[in-house]
């Protein structure tokens, strides 16, 4: 437990972007590992196994609720936005986090993985449960929704004639 | 390959790990070495991205995390599903337990009524750690009035032909709150209650303000001092004939 519920609380944070919400699915992910934790038999697969339900978890519970919109961007845009060096400079958790909220939701969870752990494609494809060319092209995609919206959201100086919005 | 097909791919390039150079991936890459343009993207692509990583990972972790993972651990819980009557009766046979059991809610989200309600549904959702073996409102305030629990609550008439299972005593914020267990149609219900000036934005009157709180219906009143919070496995149709004033 020492080891991962950090990181689980993170990825549900991420997920979430509810404070109280990651809380609840964090202990219930290691409720469910006491409870069922002993039926796994290889147990360099723990950290997998608790990643995996902390995501059907927090799937369910999306299900069960009405609360949440499902807003997702557009397509990834054809051309992919560059962070202005000073916004990756002024980035902090906060403003990452935010911007890890408004990208579209199928794209959410790969991409917190991606960030937050070193998994592999392959890892990420298990622990979401989606095949490996979906992870890529997700990450891909939730990529450049990111960098749009910190792109967007960095202050700029002046407005420039012909400069593209959103 | 041209520079945008090259960006495209580049997305998906991680420094330090090779499980994703494939031949569209090399190729990106060569094309990197020969443009200075789709070269300095990508720079600043992995300068973001390891500041996104970096940022991402310092997400303050609630300080009492931890602990309270541990002291859910420790708990026997009794599962009831959702929703799963069966189990529900079930659990009241297994739970034989004669003592009140306190169960400490440290509330995260202030004291306003909203997190009250929240903390109570999860509460019951998830199961219990313990809770007292009663057979009617009255066997349970015996026992709530051994431990010094409050036992002036009001039961409302619309309450009068459920069956009581047990109850609980529970602390919310350093708070009594009374909790009683009822079944009736094969679903369970719960009455919390406790001192309206407790919850920082409690209802003023007796009129029940409802809410849906996944998985349960709720509904919230005050009287006489207190505040008393009805959750109801259902919609809230269903909690509606349980309610003061809707009662069939």
């Amino acid at each position: 437990m020492e080891e991962h519920y950090r990181r689980l609380y993170q990825f549900a944070y991420n997920l979430s972007h509810d404070e109280a919400e990651a809380y609840d699915l964090t202990q219930q992910t290691f409720l469910k590992w006491a409870r069922k934790g002993h039926q796994l038999r290889d147990l360099s697969k723990v950290k997998t196994w608790l990643f995996t339900t902390l995501h059907r978890e927090f799937l369910q519970a999306r299900r069960r609720s009405s609360r949440f919109p499902h807003h997702e961007l557009d397509e990834v845009a054809r051309e992919l936005p560059a962070i202005p060096p000073a916004m990756v400079d002024q980035l902090d958790a906060a403003a990452a986090v935010n911007a890890l909220a408004k990208i579209g939701e199928a794209f959410r969870a790969p991409l917190a993985l991606f960030y937050l752990e070193d998994y592999s494609y392959k890892e990420i494809a298990e622990i979401l449960g989606v095949p490996v060319g979906t992870v890529q092209s997700r990450i891909s995609r939730g990529k450049s929704q990111l960098y749009k919206i910190l792109a967007d959201s960095a202050p700029s100086p002046t407005t420039q004639a012909g400069e593209s919005h959103g | 390959m041209d520079r945008d097909q090259a960006k495209e791919i580049l997305l998906r390039y991680r420094p330090g790990r090779d499980d994703m150079i494939d031949a569209e991936m090399r190729q990106a890459l060569a094309l990197v070495d020969r443009d200075t343009e789709l070269a300095r993207w990508f720079e600043q692509q992995q300068r973001a991205d390891e500041t996104i990583r970096a940022r991402l990972r310092e997400t303050p972790v609630p300080a009492d995390l931890k602990q309270r993972i541990l002291a859910e651990q420790k708990i026997v819980r009794v599962d009831f599903g959702w929703p799963k009557p069966v189990l529900f009766a079930a659990a009241a046979a297994v739970v034989v337990l004669s003592v009140i059991g306190l169960w400490v809610y440290r509330d995260r989200t202030g004291n306003g009524l909203s997190a009250y309600r929240t903390g109570m549904v999860q509460y019951v959702a998830s199961g219990y750690s313990m809770f007292i073996k009663a057979g009617s409102f009255d066997e349970l305030r015996q026992v709530l009035a051994q431990k010094s629990w409050p036992t002036d609550f009001s039961v409302p008439d619309s309450l009068r032909n459920v069956t009581v299972i047990g109850g609980g005593a529970l602390q919310w914020n350093g708070h009594k709150v009374d909790l009683a267990c009822m079944k009736a149609d094969n679903r369970g219900l719960w009455l919390f209650v406790v001192e309206k000036a407790a919850i920082r934005n409690a209802p003023a009157t007796v009129a029940p303000q409802i809410k849906t709180v996944d998985p349960m219906a709720t509904a919230v009143w005050s009287q006489d001092g207190d505040t008393y919070l009805l959750v109801v496995q259902g919609d809230q149709q269903s909690l509606k004939k349980y309610l003061p004033g809707f009662g069939s």
